[in-house]
């Protein structure tokens, strides 16, 4: 034992030289992966976040001040601006007209979508796949090459010009990405609760209202949100199927809105902060089951 | 409570699987039967025809006397526990307890009684609030039993309920299960793989391997008189040993050749031999069957080495070679052994069994070849 202890503590020292050598390279390496992780985090924060800073910012300050010194932060905190646009200019129509719109077109597309994807994650039945793939197809399809064909079927129920005719449309809209999300929450939610309950003595109905769609929720806050996200910014099809003000949503007004008095920048900016703070908020509220969800679907899809 | 009976059932399904095959058997009356066998044997489909989860292909299944094959799950009045329990995450204890309930349209107090009654049995009345996933795996296993007592059904099944419990929990869990069977006096079968599990619960176990019934009998005829290798190496742990041998006769006296070792036949099992003198059999022999001899009785004893020495307190199994197969035995803790030494087992013939080699059924009980 005696004989082995120099050579011992000699391996030890070496080993013990090595590894700061390691250590040294290692922690360069760390920090450099983190300048570089920073740096592309700053970067993406810049192209998105900023612009969106920089409208907030601008509806509180005077018209000179942001041709002036755009970049400056405000001075105060004036609202005056966001009074006049809901006063002056009929906001508080057009955004109850989106909310209206857009919460019913998303809800009564969750409920059909919900029981469209349960039956889809859950059960077999002849053409199941070929359902699945029409359904995803859609997403291949330009929303706008169906304009025409849409425009048509609208005139022809007698919707046109009516927010009827937006929820009626937005109804298909995000149907390939929800069915997408919530077959991957309803495959992830075990078969043994469905059989629990039957053997209970739930219905089909019952299992999927009381089981199914609370387990699923992750699944349907995300699709939910995505859906109502795109119906508040849709643009296009608002501007198609619209044409009187008393209909008109948030995206068409901004754009009369703009057309109209583009010389007032801070309105203009207030008017646009009223339309992004919504999805916003709402994203902010449901950020942690939309990751989780988006995370999930990604595996299990 | 309520008998159960299967007549004929097979179970195939899509691209000609044959997981059940032609299985009749009947429980009793506040009888607790256990279905036992390796994974892949057909127990749990046939627990899951039994509950109406499994459409069944052929035969007839009568619940009660009542023919059920196209009855619906909620119309057959069973409950089940699921080997994963299936508690509904959302719901707290009281409402998973009450969600059947409920669904039948029983009134609130009833309901109240009912699930504060079977919270009470299984000492979970603490736990009522709660979501499961704030329970333990034995608090959970317990609110799944209690989700099937407060409907009061007519049969009870068992899916595996405790395979996902730690070993100690396992056998608390199996003494209360046995102990609420005979409080309830219900109708239950009880699926398992694992045949402690079979032979500590069960009035009467069902041992199935490729879904066919291997063996129907109370823990006991099994463990003594199985019908075949398969049920005598299944039911005992450690199993028992087998070993290929010929049967000879040498100087009037019938023996056993095992290649390494002859040994005279004794007892009963003489006769039971004679007419395979110049075949093969397979011969087996429950660990606790062998004796260890200290002394020497030339020629009635198996001489072996001893490889492997597991000192379980209460007992030694010792794992010991012959030459050419490697034997367990169990011998009393007060024996003193080491792993390489040489020792002398003889066989305790009244308790030992002969299988035939092609069919390996037991010979002098069931079918004889």
């Amino acid at each position: 034992m005696a004989d082995n202890a120099p050579s011992v503590t000699r391996t030890a020292l070496v080993r013990q030289a090595g590894t700061s050598k390691e250590d040294v390279k290692r922690t360069t390496r760390r920090i450099l992966f983190g300048v570089f992780m920073y740096g592309v985090l700053i970067f993406v924060f810049v192209v998105s976040a900023l612009p969106v800073v920089w409208v907030i910012m601008s509806a509180f300050k005077d018209n000179s001040a942001i041709l002036s010194s755009p970049f400056s932060l405000p001075n105060q905190l004036n609202f005056q601006a966001f009074v006049q646009v809901f006063t002056l200019y009929n906001f508080q129509t057009y955004t109850l007209n989106s909310l209206l719109v857009a919460s019913l077109a998303t809800l009564l597309s969750l409920v059909v979508y919900a029981m469209g994807a349960y039956v889809i994650a859950r059960f077999d039945f002849p053409g199941k796949s070929l359902f699945y793939i029409l359904f995803t197809l859609t997403l291949l399809v330009p929303p706008h090459t169906k304009a025409q064909p849409i425009f048509s079927l609208i005139l022809n129920l007698r919707l046109y010009d009516t927010k009827t005719a937006l929820v009626v449309v937005y109804l298909s809209f995000g149907m390939a990405m929800s069915m997408f999300i919530l077959r991957a929450a309803f495959m992830a939610i075990p078969k043994e609760f469905d059989e629990a309950a039957a053997i209970e003595g739930a219905s089909f109905v019952r299992t999927f209202w009381m089981i199914n769609l609370p387990l699923a929720k992750t699944g349907l806050a995300t699709a939910g949100i995505m859906m109502f996200l795109g119906h508040w910014n849709e643009y296009f099809y608002a501007m198609l199927l619209t044409a009187s003000a008393k209909h008109r949503t948030l995206p068409l007004a901004l754009a009369f809105f703009t057309e109209a008095f583009s010389y007032d920048y801070t309105q203009m900016f207030a008017a646009l902060t009223v339309v992004i703070i919504p999805g916003i908020v709402i994203y902010a509220l449901t950020q942690e089951q939309v990751q989780a969800s988006v995370a999930s679907s990604g595996v299990k899809g | 409570m309520a008998t159960v009976d299967l007549k004929s059932i097979t179970k195939v399904y899509d691209g000609n699987v044959q997981a059940v095959k032609n299985v009749n058997f009947t429980v009793r009356d506040k009888e607790f039967v256990v279905l036992v066998g390796p994974s892949g044997c057909g127990k749990t489909t046939t627990l899951r025809m039994i509950a109406g989860l499994e459409d069944i292909t052929a035969g007839e299944l009568f619940i009660d006397e009542k023919l059920v094959n196209d009855v619906p799950p909620k119309d057959r009045d069973i409950a089940m526990v699921f080997q994963n329990y299936a508690l509904y995450p959302h719901m707290t204890v009281y409402d998973n307890m009450a969600f059947g309930l409920k669904i039948r349209k029983f009134a609130k107090q009833e309901i109240k009684s009912r699930v504060d009654e079977a919270a009470r049995i299984l000492d979970i009345e603490e736990l009522l609030d709660r979501k499961p996933k704030a329970l333990s795996g034995g608090q959970r296993q317990r609110v799944a039993v209690g989700r099937a007592i407060v409907r009061q059904p007519k049969v009870f099944l068992f899916d595996e309920p405790l395979s996902n419990l730690d070993a100690k929990l396992r056998v608390q869990m199996r003494a209360e299960i046995s102990g609420l069977h005979n409080r309830l006096q219900a109708t239950m079968i009880y699926v398992t793989h694992d045949q402690v599990e079979a032979m500590t619960m069960g009035d009467k176990i069902v041992v199935m391997r490729d879904g066919i019934i291997q063996q129907i009998g109370d823990p006991l005829t099994l463990y003594n008189s199985p019908v075949n290798r398969f049920v005598a190496g299944f039911i005992g742990s450690p199993p028992m040993n087998f070993m290929a041998v010929k049967v000879i006769e040498e100087g009037g006296e019938l023996m056993v050749d095992e290649g390494n070792f002859k040994i005279p036949v004794g007892g009963s099992k003489v006769d039971l031999v004679r007419p395979y003198i110049g075949k093969e059999l397979i011969f087996g022999i429950r660990p606790e069957d062998l004796k260890y001899e200290s002394g020497t009785i030339e020629g009635e004893t198996v001489d072996t080495t001893v490889q492997v020495v597991e000192p379980l307190g209460a007992e030694i199994n010792l794992y010991v070679d012959t030459g050419s197969h490697v034997m367990v035995a169990r011998i009393p803790p007060t024996i003193t052994v080491h792993v390489g030494d040489v020792i002398k087992f003889a066989i305790i013939w009244e308790r030992a069994a002969f299988f035939d080699v092609e069919s390996e059924q037991t010979l002098g009980i069931g079918v004889e070849v």
